[in-house]
C-alpha cells in the first residue's frame, strides 16, 4: 500500500501527541506545602565566580545529600533576580543570595529565613574604584565621594548588594544621586566587568564587592597601574543562604549544621568552601538584614 | 481584501499609478532619512565623546582567545551537553511553533473569512481583524520578554525556554503561513465549497496540502533563527550554550567564551547550510515542464525536504527526553496559583518613577537605537552581500563576482556575526565606546549585518546573472558590471528585506539594554530587578505599540516598492 | 430545478452586464447545451447556479428555493446536491488522484473525516471505478500536477460523478480533449444524468455536433441575453452557425 507524505506527516504529529500526552501524566514535582518532600532544590546567585559555582555544582549537592540524608540537586541560575523569581515560584528551595536579594525573596516568600551564612559575610564591604589617570584621588570619608560628581559611573549588576544597593546608599550620602554622574550610570553585570570596564576607560571610576577585588588583586588579573581603590565602604551584612518555609525546623538545623561543619583541613570540604571564597560558614538570622531591607526601600529596590 | 472571483473577463482593480506610488516612495524614503538624522543626533556624533580608544585591548585579548579557546577535557564535555540542550530548545521550540502556525495559519488567512460569493460580512470582517491582533501581540515581544513572563509562572522549567521560542515564532510562522495559503491559486477550494464543503474542509483538502511543503521549508529558516534564539534565553537564565556564555563572560574568561562560542558557531552554521539548502532547493526547482503550474510547490519530488522535516520530527522526542520535558506544570494548580498572582501583580500597568517623561525618553531612545543599528546593518550587509553570495558554477567567460575564497570568507564573517548573541557584542562594545546608545547601536547593528548579510546573499545567488555576465564579456569592469546590472534588480529587494528587518530590531533592543542608556530594554533590565511588575507591563506595552508601529509602516512602505 | 429569474451579473457595478436580465428554467431529466461565442454569459450563469456567484439582481432558485434567502447550513445542503465541472478544471495539483476524487464528497464530510481522509483515503474501490469510466483508472495513485490537460479534465469530471450531484454543471468539459475523448466523457455525462431521472446537466459548450448529439435542449446566448432556447430537435446547424457568426451583426433568426 502505498502512503502519502501527508499521511506520513500526520503520523509523526500523532505519535508526538501521544508521546506528549504520556509525558504530561508523569510525576509530579514536589514542593507542595506541608511537611517537605522529595528532592531538595538549591541554587545560588551568580555572584564572584559564578562559573566555577555553577560547574561544581555536584560537589556542594553531593556533601549536602550526605550530611542531611536526602536528595539534593543544584540549579544554576545567571541572574540575581531569575533566582529571585524560582525561589519566589519555589522551584528552589533553598538559595545562596546577596543581601538585597535575600531580603527581596524573603518578603516574597512568607515564612522564608535566612539561616546561614560565610564568615566575612556578616562585615562585608564594597570598594570605589577608579582609573588611575581620572585625576580621583581617593578619600577618607563617605562625604568624600562627592568626588563622584560628573565622572562616567558604574555599578555591578542591578541587583547586587555589594555591587550597587550599599554603595549607592552610600553614594547617598555623600549627596551623590543617580542623576548626579555624567550621564547615567552604567550596570556592569558583574564585579570583574566593573574592574575591566574602569581599567579599560569606558567608566572613569566603579564600585564592587571588596572579596573580589582582593582575590583579582591576587591574581593580577589586571593592569594595577590602571586601577586603584579610592574608598572601602563601612561593613555590612550581605550574602546568605535563605530557607523556603517547607524546609521545617529540623531539616533547616540539619542544613545549617552540614554548611558550619565544612572543615577546610578535609580536602574536598576545602574546595566547597573554596568555591564560595569563604573560610567557614556561621549561622545568620533574618533580622540581620533589616538595613539591608531600609536601604532597599529607601532607594526602590523593595517596594511593597 | 480582494474578491476573487471565476469572472470569465477580466475585472478590473483600482491599481495606484506609478507617479503615486513614487510620490509615496519618495515621501517614505524622506522620513526614513530624516529618523536616520534624528536618531544619530539622540546618540551623539561628537567621536571623542563616543569613542574610548583604550577599551581596545579587552576587545583585543577577547579575540585573541578566538584561536585558544578551553579544550580541557572537562568543559568540552560541558560544551556538548549545553549545545545538546540549545539544540534541543530550538528543535522543540520550532515544532510548537510549526505546530501554532499550522493551526494559526488558515485562522489569519484572508481566505477563511471571505464567503464563497459576494462580500465579507461585517462579522468576518471583525472576526479576521481580531484574529490579527490576537497573534500580531505575541509577534511584537521579545522570546526573552516571555521567558521573563513565564519564568515567574513555571519556575524553573525547561517548558520555560521552549514556550519562549514556540509562542513568538508561532505567531510568526502563523502570518506566514496565512500569507502562503492566500497566495495559494482559489479555484479548487471554492470548487470544493461550492460542492457544499465547509471552510475549513475545503482549506484542509484544497489549499493547505499546497502551502504546506512552502511552510515545512519556511520551518526551517525558524529553527535556524530558534537556534540564536535558544542561546540569547541562555544568556538571561533559561541554560544552554548561551547560560555558560554568561557565566564565562561574567569572570571574563574569554577561553572559555570561545569554546562556546564555536560550537554556537558549528550548529549555527549547520542550521543555515541546512535551511537555506532546503529552501534553494524549493526554488531551483522550477516548474516541471510535463506537470504544468504549480509544479514547483510539489511537497514529495524533493527527496531532501522529506528527508530533513522526517529527521527533524525524529529528533523531537530525541530533545524531549534530552530536556526531560514535562507538560504536567502547565496544568498544575500552582501554576493556576502563580499566574493570577503575577496577573495580580501586573495590573494595572503603572510609568512608575520618572513619569511619562522618562517613559518617552526611553522609548525615543529605543526608536533611535534600531533606527541607527539597522542602518548601519543594511548598509554593511548590502555591500557585503555581493561577496558573500554563493558562486554558481560558470562553464568559461569572465565571472560577475569575484572569488570563491572572498565568497567564503565574507560568509564566515557573517555567520560569526550573528552567531554570536547581541548581549556579547554588547558587551565588548562597551569597551570601546563610552557609555550611551552607541554599544548598543553597535551590538544590534553587528548582529543584525549578520542576518541581513546572508539574506540578502541569497537575493544575490538568486538572481539572474546572465545580464551581467554579458556586460563583463562586453568589456566592462566587475564593479561596472554589477552596477549596471545587479544593483538595479536587487536593490528593491533589499530594501524589502532592511525594512522587514525593522520591527525585528526594535524587538531585539530589549536584549542589549545591559549596559546604560540603552533605552526601553535597559528600563525593564532595572524594573525586573526592583520586581515592578506593573513597571514592567507599561514598558512592555510601550515596546509592543512600537513594534506594531514598525511592522505598520515597514508594510506601507513595502507596498509601494512593488 | 433551476430556476433565473431576470437574472442580472455585473462584476464591476455600473460596468457591461455579463448576463443581461435572464431568464432560464431547468426542469429534472433535461439535458441543456449552453452555446454562444465566447463572452456570451455561459460562465457566469453556471457560476450562478452554483453559488460561486451572486446576481446582482433578479433571483436565482436552485431546488425550488431562492438561494439568496437560505442560510448557511441550509446553503451548503443545496451545494451539496450540485456537481460541477469546472473550465479550470479546480483541481489541487499537489495532491494525488484519489484524493481529487473523494474531494467531490466534501460536502459531506466534517474537518476531522477530511484530515483523516487525507492520511488514508476511504471509498478507494468506488473511486477507481469511476476513474475507469472515464477511462484512467491506472492514474489513481498519481500526483495530479503529474497528469495532461485531458487527463486532468478527465479527474475533475470523476470528481463531479463521485459526487453523484442532482444538478450537474459542466463549464467547457471536453474543450482539452480531442473528438473521440470529447464524445466518450459526454457520453460519460449523459449517463450520469440519465441513471436519475430526478436529474439534469447543463453544459456550455461550443462544438455544435456534439451539442446536438448530446443535449435535449439549446440554449443560443450572446452579450449575456437568450437568443434562442429550443428543444434541439428544431435547432438547426445553421442557427448555431449565425450565433458565432459576427460578433457585431446583430443576430436575426
Amino acid at each position: 500500500m502505498r502512503r502519502s507524505m501527508i499521511a506520513r506527516v500526520v503520523g509523526a504529529l500523532v505519535a508526538l501527541a501521544a508521546l506528549a500526552s504520556a509525558c504530561g501524566s508523569a510525576d509530579d514535582s514536589a514542593g507542595a506545602d506541608g511537611e517537605f518532600s522529595g528532592t531538595l532544590m538549591i541554587g545560588a546567585i551568580p555572584d564572584q565566580d559564578g562559573e566555577i559555582l555553577a560547574r561544581n555544582y555536584g560537589k556542594l549537592a553531593d556533601y549536602l545529600s550526605d550530611e542531611i540524608g536526602m536528595e539534593v540537586e543544584f540549579q544554576p541560575v545567571t541572574e540575581y533576580d531569575g533566582a529571585v523569581t524560582a525561589f519566589k515560584v519555589g522551584a528552589l528551595d533553598l538559595v545562596w543570595f546577596g543581601g538585597l536579594t535575600g531580603v527581596q525573596a524573603r518578603l516574597e516568600v512568607d515564612g522564608a529565613e535566612a539561616i546561614a551564612q560565610r564568615n566575612i559575610d556578616a562585615e562585608f564591604t564594597s570598594v570605589f574604584i577608579a582609573g588611575t589617570d581620572t585625576g580621583i584621588e581617593p578619600v577618607d570619608d563617605i562625604a568624600g565621594l562627592s568626588v563622584l560628581e560628573g565622572r562616567r559611573f558604574t555599578f555591578g549588576s542591578e541587583s547586587s548588594t555589594s555591587g550597587r544597593l550599599m554603595p549607592q546608599s552610600f553614594l547617598s550620602q555623600a549627596g551623590v544621586g543617580l542623576d548626579s554622574f555624567a550621564g547615567e550610570p552604567g550596570f556592569s553585570g558583574s564585579h570583574d566587568q566593573t574592574i575591566a570596564l574602569v581599567e579599560a576607560g569606558t567608566f572613569e571610576a566603579g564600585v564592587l564587592n571588596s572579596q573580589v577585588w582582593e582575590a583579582r588583586l591576587v591574581e593580577g588579573a589586571f593592569d594595577e597601574s590602571r586601577v586603584r581603590v579610592i574608598f572601602e565602604t563601612p561593613p555590612y551584612y550581605d550574602y546568605h543562604w535563605v530557607a523556603r518555609p517547607e524546609i521545617d525546623a529540623g531539616l533547616r538545623q540539619a542544613i545549617v549544621d552540614a554548611f558550619t561543619r565544612l572543615d577546610p583541613a578535609v580536602p574536598e570540604e576545602a574546595e566547597i568552601l573554596s568555591f564560595f571564597g569563604a573560610e567557614s560558614f556561621i549561622t545568620t538570622e533574618s533580622s540581620n538584614y533589616d538595613q539591608i531591607e531600609a536601604v532597599g526601600r529607601e532607594i526602590g529596590k523593595i517596594t511593597d | 481584501m480582494t474578491i476573487e472571483t471565476v469572472a470569465p473577463t477580466d475585472t478590473p482593480t483600482r491599481t495606484p499609478t506609478p507617479t503615486s506610488t513614487g510620490r509615496r516612495r519618495r515621501g517614505w524614503a524622506a522620513i526614513i532619512v530624516v529618523l536616520v538624522i534624528w536618531s544619530t543626533q539622540r546618540a551623539g556624533v561628537n567621536l571623542p565623546d563616543l569613542i574610548n580608544p583604550r577599551g581596545w585591548g579587552q576587545v583585543r585579548s577577547f579575540f585573541a582567545a578566538m584561536v585558544r579557546p578551553d579544550l580541557s577535557p572537562d568543559f568540552l564535555r560541558l560544551t556538548v551537553e549545553e549545545t545538546a540542550v540549545t539544540l534541543s530548545y530550538a528543535l522543540l521550540g520550532t515544532a510548537l511553533s510549526v505546530a501554532i502556525g499550522i493551526l494559526g495559519g488558515p485562522l489569519l488567512s484572508e481566505r477563511l473569512w471571505r464567503p464563497l460569493a459576494g462580500e465579507p460580512t461585517t462579522r468576518a470582517r471583525w472576526g479576521w481583524r481580531l484574529a490579527r491582533f490576537t497573534f500580531a501581540v505575541p509577534r511584537s515581544m521579545h522570546e526573552v520578554v516571555f521567558g521573563l513572563i513565564l519564568l515567574n509562572i513555571l519556575g524553573l522549567d525547561p517548558l520555560v525556554a521552549v514556550l519562549a521560542i514556540g509562542v513568538p515564532f508561532g505567531a510568526v510562522t502563523a502570518k506566514v503561513f496565512s500569507e502562503l495559503i492566500d497566495e495559494v491559486p482559489s479555484d479548487a477550494e471554492r470548487a470544493m465549497r461550492a460542492a457544499g464543503a465547509g471552510r475549513l474542509t475545503a482549506m484542509i483538502f484544497g489549499v493547505v496540502p499546497t502551502a504546506l511543503g512552502d511552510l515545512l521549508s519556511y520551518a526551517f529558516y525558524r529553527f535556524e533563527c530558534a537556534i540564536r534564539s535558544a542561546a540569547v534565553l541562555g544568556i538571561v537564565g533559561a541554560g544552554g550554550l548561551g547560560f555558560q556564555l554568561a557565566l564565562s563572560f561574567q569572570s571574563l574568561r574569554y577561553d572559555q567564551m570561545w569554546t562556546l562560542l564555536w560550537a554556537l558557531i558549528a550548529v549555527g552554521g549547520m542550521a543555515d547550510w541546512w535551511s537555506s539548502s532546503v529552501r534553494r532547493r524549493r526554488s531551483d526547482s522550477g516548474p516541471d515542464l510535463s506537470a504544468g503550474e504549480g509544479a514547483s510547490h510539489s511537497l514529495e519530488r524533493d527527496p531532501f525536504l522529506v528527508a530533513s522535516a522526517a529527521g527533524g520530527a525524529l529528533m523531537i522526542p530525541v530533545a524531549w527526553w534530552w530536556l526531560d520535558l514535562s507538560l504536567s506544570s502547565l496544568w498544575s494548580p500552582r501554576t493556576r496559583r502563580l499566574g493570577a498572582e503575577l496577573a495580580g501583580d501586573a495590573w494595572p500597568p503603572q510609568v512608575g518613577p520618572g513619569g511619562w517623561r522618562s517613559l518617552i525618553a526611553d522609548a525615543a531612545d529605543t526608536v533611535a537605537l534600531a533606527m541607527l543599528a539597522l542602518a548601519l546593518a543594511w548598509t554593511f550587509a548590502s555591500a557585503l552581500a555581493f561577496l558573500a553570495a554563493r558562486r554558481k558554477r560558470v562553464p568559461g567567460g569572465p565571472a560577475l563576482l569575484p572569488g570563491r575564497t572572498l565568497s567564503w570568507l565574507s560568509r564566515f564573517v557573517l555567520l560569526i556575526a550573528r552567531s554570536v548573541p547581541p548581549p556579547v557584542w554588547a558587551l565588548l562594545a562597551v569597551f570601546v565606546f563610552l557609555p550611551g546608545l552607541w554599544p548598543g547601536v553597535v551590538a544590534l547593528a553587528i548582529y543584525q549585518f549578520g542576518v541581513l548579510g546572508r539574506l540578502e546573499g541569497e537575493v544575490v545567488e538568486n538572481l539572474d546573472d546572465r545580464p551581467g555576465r554579458a556586460l563583463r564579456a562586453a568589456g566592462a569592469s566587475r564593479s561596472g558590471a554589477i552596477a549596471y546590472a545587479t544593483l538595479p534588480a536587487v536593490s528593491t529587494r533589499f530594501v524589502a528585506l532592511g525594512l522587514y528587518r525593522w520591527e525585528v530590531t526594535i524587538r531585539d533592543t530589549v536584549i542589549v539594554g545591559v549596559v546604560g542608556a540603552a533605552g526601553l530594554g535597559q528600563r525593564i533590565s532595572e524594573q525586573t530587578s526592583s520586581f515592578d511588575y506593573q513597571g514592567i507591563l507599561a514598558s512592555i506595552a510601550v515596546l509592543v505599540v512600537l513594534t506594531v508601529a514598525a511592522d505598520i509602516a515597514s508594510a506601507a512602505i513595502r507596498r509601494t516598492l512593488r | 430545478m433551476l430556476r433565473l429569474d431576470a437574472v442580472t451579473v455585473r462584476y464591476t457595478p455600473g460596468g457591461v452586464a455579463a448576463v443581461d436580465n435572464l431568464h432560464l428554467t431547468v426542469e429534472p431529466g433535461e439535458r441543456v447545451a449552453l452555446v454562444g461565442p465566447s463572452g456570451a454569459g455561459k460562465s457566469s450563469i453556471l457560476a450562478v447556479a452554483n453559488g460561486l456567484m451572486l446576481p446582482s439582481s433578479g433571483t436565482a432558485e436552485v431546488f425550488g428555493v431562492d438561494t439568496a434567502a437560505l442560510s448557511r447550513r441550509e446553503h451548503r445542503a443545496t451545494r451539496r446536491r450540485i456537481g460541477t465541472v469546472h473550465q479550470d478544471f479546480a483541481l489541487v495539483g499537489s495532491l494525488r488522484v484519489i484524493h481529487n476524487v473523494a474531494a467531490g464528497r466534501l460536502g459531506t464530510w466534517g474537518p476531522l473525516r477530511a484530515l483523516r481522509s487525507l492520511v488514508r483515503p476511504t471509498d478507494r474501490d468506488e473511486i477507481h471505478a469511476v476513474l475507469e469510466r472515464v477511462g484512467i483508472p491506472e492514474k489513481l495513485w498519481y500526483r495530479t500536477d503529474q497528469l495532461s490537460g485531458g487527463q486532468q479534465q478527465r479527474v475533475a469530471i470523476a470528481r463531479v460523478l463521485f459526487q453523484q450531484p442532482d444538478l450537474l454543471l459542466a463549464d467547457e468539459p471536453v474543450s482539452s480533449l480531442d473528438p473521440t475523448r470529447s464524445k466518450s466523457v459526454l457520453d460519460v455525462l449523459v449517463e450520469a444524468c440519465e441513471a436519475d431521472p430526478a436529474r439534469a446537466l447543463i453544459t456550455s459548450i461550443h462544438d455544435a455536433p456534439l451539442a446536438l448529439s448530446h443535449f435535449t435542449r439549446i440554449v443560443g446566448l450572446r452579450d449575456g441575453q437568450t437568443v434562442f432556447d429550443e428543444p434541439t430537435r428544431v435547432v438547426t446547424p445553421e442557427m448555431l452557425d449565425r450565433l458565432y457568426a459576427f460578433e457585431d451583426t446583430p443576430f436575426d433568426p
